[in-house]
């Protein structure tokens, strides 16, 4: 079973993180801003590690969905703790929220 | 205005990260978290959106049973004393976080109280592409 976190920059409104979350993993996008920063994560993560064993960043570039709303980082099982808090360190570098679904 | 490359003061900003490292924890190890890269979006935007500025991320570890939260404060503590203006932003993502600048630098220092790692990302001023 696939294993999701999701970043995008504050500022939502009233909107909690668990209600954009849904509206993101059910493809509204624009529930969240555009945000420079959150091409910044992507590229960063990309640096971090080319070549994403186990995990997939969505949205894929040339999916013709916009890419400055959000990323979703995608692992086939649940990631080891010292991954997610690096991932909770790039997204807190580029001023991201970062928020996991299953633990709610 | 000569512009000069993104990566002119790097090796100066590595080496005063040495320099703060050194005087918070000394003897720690300072590692490579993130390889430098070139990044090309904010802060280049407006009229420098066609430069780009290079980011470095470094890492050490707090020492004695210390968390990377405690040493946040110290470490902007020491850019501050050499010259850099500090910010503290507000709780990021459970981290403890300060900002440091100067005119060519950005310094983004961050520890978590559920760790030793303090992590210092670099930034520096939006120049010309290395060659």
């Amino acid at each position: 079973m696939d294993y999701w976190l999701l970043f995008w920059r504050p500022g939502v409104g009233e909107l909690t993180d668990a209600q954009v979350a849904g509206r993101l993993r059910a493809g509204d996008w624009q529930c969240v801003p555009a945000s420079d920063e959150v091409g910044a994560f992507r590229r960063d993560l990309i640096a971090s590690d080319p070549e994403w064993p186990g995990m997939a960043l969505l949205p894929r570039s040339g999916s013709g969905q916009p890419q400055d709303r959000y990323l979703a980082v995608v692992f086939g099982s649940a990631p080891a703790a010292e991954q997610v808090r690096d991932l909770r360190y790039v997204a807190a570098r580029n001023r991201l929220r970062m928020f996991d679904p299953q633990a709610g | 205005m000569e512009v000069e490359p993104a990566t002119s003061r790097l090796r100066e900003a590595l080496a005063l990260i040495s320099e703060v490292v050194a005087a918070v924890a000394p003897g720690a190890a300072i590692t490579d978290l993130l390889p430098g890269r070139v990044a090309r979006s904010q802060p280049c935007g407006g009229e420098a959106r066609d430069l780009v500025y290079y980011r470095v991320d470094r890492q050490f570890q707090a020492r004695d049973g210390g968390t990377g939260a405690d040493l946040v404060a110290p470490v902007a503590e020491q850019f501050a004393a050499r010259g850099f203006t500090v910010r503290d932003p507000g709780p990021s993502g459970g981290w403890v976080s300060r900002t440091a600048v100067t005119g060519y630098l950005g310094v983004t220092i961050l520890g978590a109280p559920d760790s030793p790692t303090v992590r210092i990302g670099l930034d520096t001023r939006c120049g010309l592409p290395a060659s």
